[in-house]
């Protein structure tokens, strides 16, 4: 396994993109092993963790799950305004 | 790591969702273990056990005596006694005689006919809320003491521990429902890479960029591309090479004829 340039800044937006999603490790590993992907749980989280690299094709299968699962994660109840409150209720 | 998907990863997988199985059998010993420890060290009680309260239904652990196991059942049948009202009040209950007692009035009749006199009831607590109780029987009234209750206490928050990591009875079911949908669609996503790799002549690895780059400009998760990918009839691929396709059938009538 050999390092690839932007090796350490993909992993470290990635973890910090896990984070701010507040996504568990097993979802996160669940969804990019559906994806094909090949480490198990304890391989990622040592990857996460810096301890072990990925290739540059699971490295983006990682942050594929994870945009996957972020894209899923539903967006936040907006506030109504005063015009067309009656539209904006189901 | 292999770059491969390897199968031996299937039997790991398998093999975890064995041992969260494991564990709750092993939870169950040690309450059971925690019962007997809890009848032992108040003198005075025959018997112990552990009420389990999930979604309405009642399940006992650890009971030391078939007696505990009959008269717990009896508070299920019935719907109400000390142990649910520990529960569902989430505080300690004490009954100091069935023949006395006013509340519970056909389970502490019942109780009394089996020969149980006093029964005292903690609640299992988890994150503050109440998943069954604790519970020690005598066969004579006014059994039990201040220090018990502090035993009792104590027992519980080991118990509780124990318990609450298996509380969730369709944790291995949830789990094994997860590895059947990643299975799927680790399936489909072969199946989808294959077809990309016959289609335009790629290797392994290209077919599963390609398809990540196809998600990210479509705005598509993986596995639902893969699914069209395969299912299309007019096996026309979603970023429009349908044209590539012709060719290929061409190709292939070229070769029959």
């Amino acid at each position: 396994m050999t390092g690839f340039p932007g090796q350490d800044h993909q992993r470290v937006h990635t973890c910090i993109a896990v984070r701010v999603a507040g996504l568990g490790h097993k979802d996160v590993w669940a969804r990019y092993f559906g994806l094909t992907g090949a480490a198990d749980e304890y391989e990622l989280d040592a990857y996460f963790h810096g301890l072990m690299p990925f290739t540059a094709a699971e490295g983006d299968l990682v942050a594929h799950a994870v945009n996957e699962l972020i894209d899923e994660i539903p967006p936040l109840p907006r506030a109504p305004y005063s015009t067309g409150i009656t539209r904006a209720l189901p | 790591m292999k770059s491969i998907p390897p199968h031996d990863e299937l039997p790991l997988i398998f093999g975890r969702s064995r041992g969260f199985l494991l564990s709750e059998q092993t939870a169950h010993e040690a309450v059971d273990a925690l019962a007997a420890v809890a009848r032992n060290l108040t003198g005075h009680a025959y018997g112990a056990g552990v009420s389990l309260i999930d979604q309405g239904r009642c399940t006992s652990v650890g009971a030391t005596d078939p007696e505990v196991l009959e008269v717990d059942t009896l508070q299920y049948a019935l719907g109400d006694g000390p142990c649910l009202s520990a529960w569902f009040t989430n505080s300690i209950v004490r009954v100091t005689d069935t023949h006395a007692d006013p509340r519970w009035r056909p389970w502490a009749e019942a109780a009394a006919a089996i020969g149980v006199r006093s029964c005292l009831s903690v609640p299992l607590q988890k994150g503050g809320t109440a998943i069954g109780a604790m519970k020690l029987y005598a066969h004579t009234p006014q059994a039990f003491t201040r220090n018990d209750e502090l035993l009792l206490l104590g027992l519980t928050k080991s118990a509780a521990a124990l318990l609450g990591h298996i509380q969730t009875t369709d944790t291995p079911q949830r789990i094994s429902d997860a590895v059947k949908i990643s299975l799927g669609t680790r399936d489909a996503i072969s199946v989808a890479r294959g077809i990309l790799m016959e289609r335009y002549d790629l290797d392994g690895r290209a077919a599963l960029e390609r398809l990540i780059a196809l998600s990210r400009e479509t705005g598509t998760s993986i596995a639902v591309l893969a699914a069209e990918l395969y299912s299309r009839p007019d096996r026309q691929h979603p970023d429009g090479h349908a044209v590539q396709d012709r060719h290929d059938e061409d190709r292939r009538r070229g070769a029959s004829s």
